[in-house]
């Protein structure tokens, strides 16, 4: 969890929504010291994409498909994710596809998430919840102190280009990409 | 396979609005509808039929007479047929056996007959044909169309579609279906600009191709729209000031899923590649506005990607009923929780896809 912690704050560091995952692989018993390898890691790419899909979990699946290729999906199959934050319906589902059971995360997502908060995706899912969810959600309040670089309007000041209708934008805004 | 009645369109709701909107259409068509929630009252018979006025401002001076706000709904004045006495409503009632003038009435005593019990409607009507049913059976209600539905947000409420919207979503429903079936019956979407009436991306499901099972028609479509938004971006901004470094990972990725957006479009033959005429790229927020146009009915990552990225409307041409997420295994669209809502719309006649 401390590596998916690093993640966030990478992501922080790019003015990202502060969320990050490890996909880690365990060999040996469980519960003996059992040797563990970090097989995938992401941070959200939302803003620098400007795609709402670059959640943390989903760039750290297309990172391990890019390096092993189809491969990916068996070592995924035999992972076990760590998220700073409840994986969202998106995730959640994605999770489900690429057959990784083993979910633990550190604070929930009441607005988006698909592990319980919201709806639950996969019902056969392993999942364990709170796992240095304070240091999530400081990571998360750190964010939301500053404003969101990709909503509209700071987008709108970025591009001098006349914007159709300048609407306000709620707060609210900067978290849609909320993972 | 197209026809004419490909343009009719059902709106998919929450399985609460959708029993409603049932009720309503029932109810049009002169069918039996639910009978109402029932409630005690109490009314009484106006002697004197001159005296209404008094009577009922009597009523409203009294705040034992009140009635709730749940109950607007119910007149207060029963003409009974042919000319016959009028009731008056006085109360709610909770005691059957309970005759007694209200509180702060006793003064129009001698204006009234003696009060008795009576069942009203506590449910309030979904339309006009429903209201005129219960007045006949029960007490006067009126259709009140702002209390006939249920609160919802702006995005889960019904939608009727106009004319145009209808050639326009079967045009590109069509379009979708044909993409798919010419390639092995494979899913299929597009991300349509509705007033523009462009076709931004299209995609097809390449799981298979790049064995990566994430590849869903609808992912790769939203990947392809938001790289196109950012490729015109990055190089209006470049004509502004030099890209920054940290911009050319995320231009390389663009120009990726460009190549691979145009090689689709090459091999069907699309020509609206260039420019969109009424497409900003730049003012986009995420799929703000667009419309998105699947074969079939998305799974949960699809629906709630579609979701993410705030598209206006999605049209789905078959359901998935082992796995969709917008009508036939979840409504994620309806759940109020969260914060953007788009409407789902299927053919009106589906038909089951043949695999």
């Amino acid at each position: 969890m401390r590596a998916a912690l690093a993640e966030g704050e990478a992501a922080l560091a790019r003015r990202e929504v502060p969320i990050g995952c490890v996909f880690v692989v365990r060999q040996g018993e469980e519960n003996v010291a059992a040797e563990e390898t970090v097989l995938t890691s992401g941070g959200n790419e939302t803003n620098e994409e400007a795609n709402a899909t670059r959640h943390a979990e989903i760039v750290a699946i297309d990172r391990l498909f890019a390096r092993v290729g189809p491969s990916a999906k068996d070592l995924l199959a035999s992972s076990e994710l760590f998220v700073t934050c409840e994986p969202c319906i998106m995730c959640a589902g994605a999770l489900r596809e690429v057959g990784v059971r083993k979910i633990t995360f550190g604070c929930g997502n009441d607005k988006f998430g698909g592990c319980g908060s919201v709806i639950t995706v996969d019902p056969d899912a392993d999942l364990r919840a709170g796992l240095l969810a304070d240091e999530a959600v400081s990571l998360l309040q750190k964010f939301y102190q500053r404003e969101n670089p990709q909503s509209r309007d700071t987008l709108a000041a970025k591009f001098s280009a006349p914007s159709p209708s300048p609407t306000k934008v709620d707060q609210d805004v900067s978290a849609d990409t909320l993972s | 396979m197209p026809d004419a009645n490909d343009d009719d369109f059902r709106q998919v709701l929450s399985r609460e609005h959708e029993a409603l909107e049932k009720r309503r259409r029932r109810a049009a068509a002169g069918l039996e509808t639910a009978p109402p929630k029932l409630r005690l009252a109490l009314c009484a018979t106006l002697l004197d039929k001159r005296d209404t006025g008094i009577l009922l401002r009597a009523l409203r001076e009294t705040p034992s007479c009140a009635l709730p706000e749940d109950l607007a709904h119910l007149r207060r004045i029963f003409k009974t047929p042919n000319d016959g006495p009028v009731k008056l409503l006085l109360c709610c009632s909770e005691n059957p056996n309970d005759c007694t003038l209200p509180q702060g009435l006793e003064a129009m005593r001698d204006k009234l007959g003696d009060p008795e019990v009576i069942e009203i409607p506590e449910s309030t009507p979904v339309s006009y044909e429903e209201a005129r049913s219960w007045t006949m059976r029960y007490w006067p209600v009126n259709f009140i169309k702002s209390r006939a539905g249920l609160s919802l947000k702006p995005g889960l409420q019904v939608l009727d579609l106009t004319q145009s919207d209808r050639v326009q979503a079967g045009k590109y429903l069509r379009q979708v279906t044909a993409l798919s079936a010419s390639h092995q019956g494979k899913d299929a979407a597009l991300i349509v600009e509705p007033n523009a009436d462009v076709v931004v991306a299209k995609s097809l499901d390449t799981t298979t191709e790049e064995g990566h099972p994430l590849r869903h028609a609808a992912m790769n479509c939203i990947n392809s729209t938001c790289a196109r938004i950012l490729q015109t971006r990055l190089s209006k901004q470049a004509d502004a000031v030099p890209s920054p470094a940290s911009a050319a990972g995320s231009r390389k990725r663009a120009k990726l899923d460009e190549e691979k957006h145009d090689s689709l479009a090459k091999e069907t033959g699309d020509l609206e590649n260039d420019d969109f005429p009424g497409f900003d790229p730049v003012n986009t927020y995420l799929c703000t506005g667009l419309d998105a146009y699947l074969s079939m009915e998305p799974c949960p990552m699809c629906a709630m990607a579609l979701l993410h990225s705030r598209v206006r409307r999605v049209f789905y041409a078959s359901p998935n009923p082992r796995r969709g997420a917008l009508g036939s295994c979840a409504r994620i669209h309806c759940h109020e929780q969260l914060n953007h809502h788009f409407q789902v719309f299927t053919c009106a006649d589906p038909k089951p896809k043949e695999s």
